[in-house]
């Protein structure tokens, strides 16, 4: 590897001034999954590198007095996944984190990096768009909220300001009866990157037989992490059967934007889209079902 | 600039000068000596460089040594205690479960750490718990059926000769 300057500061203003005056020179380095083996296989130089291990702002997992939840962009996947809080409140996020990577890159990856790496198969990053999650992101001007989907504009870019960074996400409260899913469709069980990724918010009725509201939103699939608008369109107000599933995953895949690549085709990805949602919506159902 | 380095390795207190863009593994291997850890892939799929860090697995190829201030890391060298190996060890060595070698360490480590935080997993979850380890020799087999006698209880820990755990002393001028 290169070499180049490193710095760990204590508090968020002075990573925020360091990135800020040294713009395109400064990475940040956060569980360093990704930027590692970037810097080392494309012999990137990078004059500089802020950790961000010595925010104590950018950790831990904590429920608020409104209800949601603020998960620090350095949550590592484990911790995510574990996280009782984070099963308890919104369990597709937790299936989400377990899939990144194995045990080890787990111990490592973190859910602000994960979204951070904007990869449009993140595996992470999707629940929380799905969940309506908002970034709070801290920069030289102070904090803001943006929400998640709308902080990656493409693969690798993100919507930040020069200086800024993500210092956590935010999980608004479900309402009563809703359930989640996330799943994907790889062709091994561990260790590889989304073909389809789809995760699915379900809000029931009090009847638990009609959908009052549905979040479906694609991995792999689309340049960014997209809602499936028009499969939301075609699951609210809907009873739970299935020709209301089969339509919304024949609208979920008119609804991705999927490329072909070495791990697949469009037309195939497309096909997989339609087979996901049906299958995280039937799963999300049954939880939401299930929840008090 | 160097930085300088405090933390602890297989209990003993480390305190070195680094550059900032070498990796665990190599400050491990190079600085201390320490050739346990092996490299593989480079990029955090393979599994040979785990060690652990205050207790759970990492990937020592894919952090920086300076990330590990203030750290605790264990090697596979730091697991053998009171001239015994530990109970994973003894069971790989009882099991043959190596061939060429170069990914037990990391095997050996991973495992321990996992069968500490699930005593009694499936073979499912056994073999998920491991599924970022990669072997190309044994076809996982025999690495698995040592996994099986520890959590059956059924190992009994292998007796080596005592031999005292150094580090490559710190460079004179320092």
């Amino acid at each position: 590897m290169r070499r180049f300057d490193y710095a760990a500061p204590t508090q968020v203003f002075e990573a925020c001034a360091l990135l800020a005056d040294r713009g395109d020179e400064a990475r940040v380095l956060a569980g360093g999954t990704d930027l590692i083996v970037q810097m080392r296989e494309r012999d990137r130089r990078v004059p500089l590198i802020v950790s961000l291990r010595n925010l104590a702002e950018l950790k831990g997992i904590s429920q608020n007095a409104d209800g949601s939840l603020t998960i620090g962009a350095m949550a590592t996947g484990n911790e995510v996944h574990h996280s009782a809080l984070v099963q308890n409140h919104a369990f597709f996020i937790s299936e989400g984190a377990e899939l990144l990577g194995s045990i080890q890159i787990r111990n490592r990856g973190t859910l602000g990096g994960n979204v951070g790496n904007a990869a449009p198969s993140a595996d992470a990053a999707p629940p929380l768009v799905a969940a309506n999650a908002t970034a709070c992101l801290v920069g030289a001007k102070g904090t803001r909220e943006v929400p998640v989907g709308d902080l990656m504009t493409g693969p690798g870019q993100l919507a930040l300001e020069p200086g800024e960074l993500i210092q956590s996400f935010n999980v608004p409260a479900a309402p009563a009866h809703t359930g989640t899913r996330y799943v994907r469709h790889v062709p091994r069980r561990e260790m590889d990157i989304a073909v389809v990724g789809i995760a699915a918010q379900v809000t029931l009725e009090d009847d638990l037989a009609t959908i009052k509201d549905a979040s479906v939103v694609l991995s792999a699939v689309a340049p960014t992490w997209p809602h499936a608008t028009t499969a939301e369109q075609a699951l609210r107000g809907q009873p739970v059967n299935d020709t209301t599933l089969a339509n919304a995953g024949e609208a979920a895949a008119a609804d991705s934007r999927p490329i072909s690549d070495v791990r697949a085709s469009a037309e195939y990805r497309r096909m997989m889209v339609d087979v996901y949602t049906r299958r995280a919506l039937a799963t999300a159902i049954e939880r939401a079902r299930a929840a008090v | 600039m160097d930085y300088p380095l405090q933390l602890t390795v297989n209990g003993i207190p480390v305190k070195r000068i680094v550059e900032p863009q070498v990796r665990l593994l190599d400050f491990l291997r190079e600085d201390l000596g320490l050739t346990g850890a092996k490299e593989g892939c480079g990029t955090g799929d393979c599994g040979a460089c785990t060690v652990l860090i205050d207790g759970d697995p990492h990937h020592s190829c894919l952090t920086l040594a300076v990330e590990a201030e203030g750290a605790a890391v264990t090697t596979v060298e730091g697991l053998v205690s009171d001239d015994r190996l530990n109970e994973v060890q003894s069971a790989f060595v009882s099991a043959g479960a190596t061939q060429c070698g170069i990914c037990t360490p990391g095997f050996v480590v991973m495992a321990t750490a996992y069968l500490r935080d699930n005593p009694n997993p499936t073979d499912d979850e056994l073999r998920m718990g491991i599924a970022g380890n990669l072997c190309r020799c044994t076809g996982y087999e025999t690495i698995v059926t040592a996994l099986h006698s520890v959590i059956d209880g059924k190992v009994e820990r292998i007796e080596v000769a005592p031999e005292p755990l150094e580090l490559v002393p710190e460079p004179e001028g320092e």
